[in-house]
């Protein structure tokens, strides 16, 4: 195993706080259930951290307040060292991880804290309104009355007229991501399965996605604890090194776009992750994608490479992307299950494939671990008006190999 | 001056339609139900949720800009007639203008109860005449009627416009008379949400009026009944024209083509030129119409004989019988939600 | 005044901009490389030119994909199911907007429709704001 650099970056502690509707809760709440679960984990204390990545699509949003992240900061006791918050929809949080990534591999850190954490002030329908109406263009797209489920459900239809997916299809993402994470004890759903059937009877939010297969909102928290990989077996066993990562950004607008059937700029964020691991597709053994709208998963699975476009669809009656299939797919409950706090949601992803790396899957439900013989997980995430922001997260239980 | 005749016309009608049945179902306690189904109109057509004057105006005023075959840019005028517009202060004319893409245009409203459509006409070809730049009219009206009024199972929505200008058109205005007088018939005070109205005062007005506005026209123009091949009235509902048109001595068929009530409600400053639009669908070359619009104590006459240029002009557009055929049935819940009264 | 009334989403100055792009599907060329758009650019994204010319858009089109709203956005709560879609312009670009006159349950890819306009919200104070729909062709 090759020795890790300073240019490598671990993840050695990894918290949740179990999503979930907290009225009575605050942020800070939320953020300290998280924050303490990933020291522990990590057998770190809060003074060897050099800096707070704060992510979170809201809080200004909903007219809280501004500087959220130096909000968190003071509440942790973090002052006086730096704090920025990270923002992008729903790829706030694994953004944040990169920023984390590149803020340790300039040398600028050694131990980075990211944290996500979004509290919903409005209940129900104004929330949904306030945040996905705030993704559409502020002057002609807001008063088309584009519902935020809307945008996901455009790509669905398309998919169902180019290749005939059904709605069954669809909805067996769902059932499986609530069947997995029923045993999720940071799952909204937790103890909470649903059936193919139930799916199927459920009413429509927007033609062709029913009320299970489309994003819970819900409050919750993530952390994750970021460092330089050549001091990370300082404080755990069993590191989690990020190889790879890639971004992108697609168009805002819908109109914009040339084609519904498949998520822009994800194919390319994909190939630079790939690129930057020095892994293919068939390497990957354990897969995170945000299947915020059951038809996400379909188009991940064909966009990163691991089925052909247009078969995405039958990954889960061909038994690919369950947990005894090919290639796990959100093994211990996807956002369908887990409920869906906005920027949260991306961290959530990446802090589950490294519990996978990590070992430690079974802390996420009975039978959860997945049997990983390279230790290679992805975290894929997407976010924003059009789906605009995409990132691909690849980790390891090695660090990357450098040739020559 | 050179002849101003109507260079094209066009009409819409939202498609949801209310049978008056749902609406005396949803009233079954109140006597009037009864008399409403006396008076002929059998249902009426309803605006959607996101429809109002102004989109309706607009229909209608792109379907008669395309069959006149003319670019917006060329209008020197649009006068709108509409006695439901929701501002006090802001001109439906603009409007219209700017989604039709015109800027350098008179554009202004007028405000006349029901014959405001008719006023506008009038005006309109005056201004034609006056001037070498077409004028586009329209009528449109949105009316707010208050739930379980007398007048709810007779108000309908919808619109109408025409081109007026020189060259050869589908029709050419002959000639018009109009008289005024000041009324309390039905009225609508600033404050107010719901017009007022006096249904018996109106009737008795509507006749007299009418009659005398007609007779006056023919008088004035030296034609009678015979030389007329179609006859429209403004419609408040479909009982009460039909006995106008007895006392006039006017035969039933030449009533028949423009009489649109009982489908789709009195369209207020559009009853009557709607009617003329109807007409203008089927009519033929050199058949003369007579159209008298009541409102608020006066009337318009105006009279038209059709012209060379209907041939050819009336696929353009949806004719008026396509608006009426493509509707939707909608309950009593429907409709207030429609009209946002709930 | 209905409760949607509390959304104010467009302050004066908002809607005097964009009443000509609501009002009438325009959308605008790069003088330098021809690029087409629906959304207005001060920036090209292909060549980054910053010349562009008005181009005045038919709004006839076909359907490219769309969905029925079931659970219909706050502001117009009480307007029932309305389908929304992508439509492929004559033209050649694509523009998103509300289909309106049709069924949602009726709507299929390919289905050709035209531009129109309707009310879509009315703000304090007493502001109406209209935008283009696309409704079906029957005729």
């Amino acid at each position: 195993m090759p020795q890790a650099s300073r240019s490598d970056v671990a993840i050695i502690g990894i918290g949740y706080h179990k999503f979930g509707i907290y009225p009575e809760k605050s942020l800070q709440d939320l953020v300290f259930g998280a924050v303490t679960e990933a020291m522990e984990s990590g057998n770190i204390g809060l003074e060897e951290v050099d800096m707070l990545f704060f992510a979170d699509a809201t809080a200004q949003l909903m007219g809280r307040h501004s500087t959220p992240a130096q909000f968190v900061s003071d509440h942790l006791g973090l002052a006086p060292k730096p704090a920025i918050r990270v923002e992008s929809a729903c790829t706030s949080g694994s953004n944040a991880v990169r920023e984390a990534m590149a803020n340790i591999i300039s040398g600028f850190i050694d131990v980075a804290l990211v944290v996500s954490a979004e509290k919903i002030d409005f209940p129900g329908r104004e929330n949904v309104y306030r945040f996905s109406t705030a993704m559409s263009d502020e002057d002609y797209g807001v008063i088309s009355d584009f519902a935020g489920p809307g945008i996901s459900a455009l790509y669905a239809v398309r998919h169902m007229h180019e290749f005939g997916t059904t709605e069954e299809q669809m909805a067996s993402i769902a059932a499986k991501s609530r069947t997995y994470g029923a045993g999720n004890p940071y799952a909204r759903f937790y103890k909470s399965p649903i059936t193919l059937e139930e799916v199927m009877a459920s009413p429509y939010v927007v033609y062709p996605l029913k009320l299970p297969e489309v994003n819970p909102i819900s409050d919750g928290a993530c952390a994750a604890i970021l460092c330089r990989g050549d001091i990370a077996r300082n404080f755990v066993d069993n590191p989690v090194y990020v190889i790879g990562f890639g971004t992108g950004t697609g168009p805002v607008h819908l109109q914009d776009f040339k084609s519904f059937s498949e998520i822009p700029g994800l194919r390319e964020a994909g190939q630079k992750a790939y690129d930057m691991a020095g892994v293919t597709p068939q390497d990957i053994e354990v897969f995170s994608d945000m299947d915020a709208f059951s038809i996400i998963e379909v188009l991940s699975l064909e966009d990163l490479g691991f089925m052909e476009k247009g078969r995405g669809q039958y990954a889960v009656e061909e038994g690919f992307s369950t947990r005894e299939g090919r290639l796990p797919t959100n093994p211990t409950g996807g956002n369908c299950s887990t409920g869906g706090p906005a920027g949260v949601i991306t961290l959530r992803g990446i802090n589950d494939m490294a519990l996978q790396v990590r070992g430690e899957g079974n802390k996420l439900g009975e039978g959860g671990q997945m049997k990983l013989s390279r230790g290679l997980a992805l975290a894929q995430g997407e976010g924003g008006g059009g789906l605009t922001n995409q990132t691909v997260c690849i980790l390891s239980s090695e660090p990357r190999r450098r040739n020559g | 001056m050179d002849k101003v005749s109507i260079l094209g016309y066009g009409a819409y009608v939202p498609r949801y339609r209310l049978k008056i049945d749902e609406i005396e179902k949803a009233w079954t306690d109140k006597e009037y139900s009864t008399r409403s189904r006396r008076l002929g109109v059998e249902e009426k057509a309803v605006a959607g949720f996101d429809e109002d004057e102004v989109t309706m105006g607009y229909e209608a005023a792109r379907n008669a800009v395309k069959r006149a075959g003319i670019d917006p840019a060329d209008l020197g005028g649009i006068i709108t007639g509409c006695m439901s517009r929701r501002f006090r202060d802001k001109s439906v004319s603009a409007m219209i203008a700017q989604m039709l893409g015109t800027s350098e245009v008179l554009a202004c409203d007028c405000v006349h109860s029901s014959k405001s459509g008719s006023s506008a006409l009038i005006l309109g070809k005056s201004m034609a005449e006056a001037g070498d730049r077409s004028v586009l009219v329209i009528a449109t009206d949105n009316p707010h009627v208050a739930p379980c009024d007398d007048l709810e199972p007779l108000s309908g929505s919808g619109a109408v416009a025409f081109v007026c200008g020189k060259g050869k058109g589908v029709a050419h205005i002959e000639g018009s008379y109009s008289c005024s007088r000041e009324v309390y018939d039905i009225w609508q005070p600033v404050e107010v949400p719901y017009m007022y109205y006096d249904m018996n005062v109106s009737r008795q007005l509507y006749r007299d009026v009418t009659v005398q506005a007609t007779r006056a026209y023919m008088e004035r123009n030296g034609t009678k009944v015979d030389d007329y091949t179609y006859f429209v009235l403004s419609q408040q509902d479909a009982r009460v024209p039909l006995g106008v048109a007895r006392a006039l001595k006017i035969p039933k068929e030449k009533m028949a083509a423009g009489f649109l009530c009982s489908r789709i409600g009195d369209l207020y400053s559009a009853s009557a030129l709607i009617g003329v639009a109807a007409i203008l669908d089927t009519a033929k070359e050199g058949e003369r119409i007579l159209a008298s619009s009541y409102g608020s104590g006066g009337a318009d006459t105006i009279g038209l004989r059709v012209g060379k240029g209907i041939k050819g002009r009336k696929d353009a557009c949806p004719s008026i019988e396509d608006y009426l055929n493509d509707k939707v049935y909608i309950d009593y819940l429907s409709f207030l939600r429609y009209s946002h009264v709930i | 005044m209905t409760e949607e009334y509390r959304f104010i989403e467009h302050c004066a100055g908002d809607i005097n901009r964009t009443i000509p792009k609501r009002y009438r599907l325009q959308g605008s060329r790069c003088s330098k490389c021809g690029a087409l758009f629906v959304t207005k650019r001060l920036i090209c994204p292909e060549c980054k030119g910053t010349d562009f010319e008005e181009v005045a858009l038919s709004g006839r089109g076909k359907v490219y994909t769309y969905s029925a709203v079931k659970v219909p956005l706050l502001p117009v709560l009480k307007k029932g199911h309305y389908g929304i879609g992508i439509i492929e312009l004559e033209e050649g670009v694509k523009a998103e907007g509300q289909i309106v006159d049709i069924d949602p349950d009726d709507l299929k890819v390919g289905m050709e429709v035209d531009a129109t306009i309707r009310r879509a919200r009315e703000e304090y104070p007493g502001k109406v704001i209209y935008m283009y729909r696309f409704k079906p062709v029957r005729r």
